[in-house]
């Protein structure tokens, strides 16, 4: 595993744990439906970590989601 | 932040290996006639896609003694395809109710239970639900499960998890079920489709899927009759009772406190087709009637007419034990 990508994933669990403890937060991201919308609330928010976890990077790891959700049945 | 305000506002979205998948739901709420379509939506908001949480099933047990879950206040278990969708949305139009129909997780979770001894599956049952029917509007009261048509296979399992919840069974004319499935057969029915409940076909059904519907919905029959005999807390609900019986036999049975907006709301939900709630409903039984032929009416004596039949004799029976009790 590189560099970048260590970076990337500690960059997003970060984020993850920032959401995960902050109820108004999720509330408010909660309600964004549009995919351009909500990646660039996350821009916002994301700070100094902006170098490891850009907008691709953020869209990558929803595709990611996405295929977990529809593979969730699958052995 | 304490065991219960942990997973406020968190739904399990699905379960896979061991672990729960946990999607945000906040203030959104089960209407859709069933539950996989609304988590359906809620795993597509960008959200859930990208912040989902993961637990183990340790989670569940601290929710099953949460303070601030709903009880189960009545479980409908059913033969599908006989009204079991318009009961689900009929208990959904109360204004105090959470309605969970057909639970992936729920059936995921019993999946697992059936496959291993799994340790404080009461617990895990009861969390699941509870995490599931979260109270999410401050009226939120009673809270209802329609569980999957073969889940009646499960009833000691499940009831004893809910010891002393109303629970009913809801079935139809089998000339009229099987119509339906002929028509547009469902996927569990596909030979093999239960064997993770324990429902292995007879192997010269295999290549038969409605015969093999036969033969799942007589095992569902039966069970509903040997459950009527061992769990006090049943009654018997035929379609043909249906929209009437919502607002009488299952009013009564699950307790609910009916006044006008409530009876409003029951009749409202009766009007319209379930699956489409865009549309009227428009009674069918004639028009399934008028479809079978010779090798159906066949099929459902040989498979279901007994084991209807004695369901018939013992829903009459009860009806009049109540009627004579007062």
């Amino acid at each position: 595993m590189n560099v970048d990508v260590n970076c990337f994933d500690s960059s997003l669990a970060r984020l993850r744990q920032r959401i995960h403890n902050d109820s108004a937060l999720q509330a408010r991201l909660f309600e964004i439906n549009d995919i351009d919308q909500f990646v660039s609330a996350l821009s916002k928010l994301i700070g100094d970590d902006a170098e490891y976890l850009n907008d691709e990077d953020l869209r990558q790891a929803m595709q990611h989601g996405c295929r977990n959700w529809v593979e969730r049945n699958l052995p | 932040m304490n065991r219960d305000d942990n997973w406020k506002n968190w739904i399990p979205l699905y379960l896979k290996g061991g672990c729960i998948e946990w999607g945000y739901m906040g203030r959104e709420r089960f209407v859709e006639p069933f539950c996989q379509e609304t988590l359906q939506k809620l795993a597509a908001k960008p959200f859930n896609q990208l912040f989902r949480r993961q637990s183990n099933l340790a989670a569940l047990l601290e929710l099953s003694i949460s303070d601030n879950a709903l009880p189960l206040s009545g479980i409908v278990f059913h033969m599908s395809r006989c009204g079991s969708t318009l009961v689900a949305q009929a208990l959904a139009a109360l204004p105090n109710s959470v309605v969970l129909s057909e639970p992936e997780p729920f059936d995921k979770l019993l999946q697992w239970l059936i496959a291993s001894q799994i340790p404080n599956e009461a617990a895990l049952l009861r969390g699941l639900i509870c995490a599931m029917g979260q109270p999410r509007r401050t009226e939120d009261r009673l809270l209802f499960l329609k569980t999957d048509c073969w889940h009646i296979c499960h009833i000691d399992r499940i009831l004893s998890a809910f010891p002393g919840v109303p629970w009913l069974f809801l079935y139809r004319d089998p000339i009229e079920v099987l119509v339906s499935q002929q028509r547009r057969p469902a996927s569990y029915l596909i030979p093999g489709a239960l064997a993770r409940h324990g429902l292995y076909p007879p192997v010269d059904l295999i290549s038969q899927p409605l015969e093999h519907s036969a033969w799942v919905l007589k095992r569902v029959l039966r069970d509903a009759a040997e459950a009527m005999m061992r769990h006090p807390g049943g009654i018997l609900l035929n379609y043909h009772e249906l929209p009437l019986a919502l607002e009488t036999r299952l009013a009564e049975h699950f307790s609910l406190n009916l006044g006008n907006i409530e009876i409003a709301g029951l009749r409202q939900a009766g009007t319209l087709d379930t699956k489409n709630p865009y549309r009227l409903f428009q009674p069918d039984s004639e028009d399934k009637h008028a479809d079978a032929d010779a090798d159906l009416h066949a099929m459902a004596t040989h498979w279901l007419g007994e084991a209807y039949a004695e369901l018939e004799r013992m829903r009459s029976t009860n009806n009049c034990n109540v009627q004579v009790g007062g």
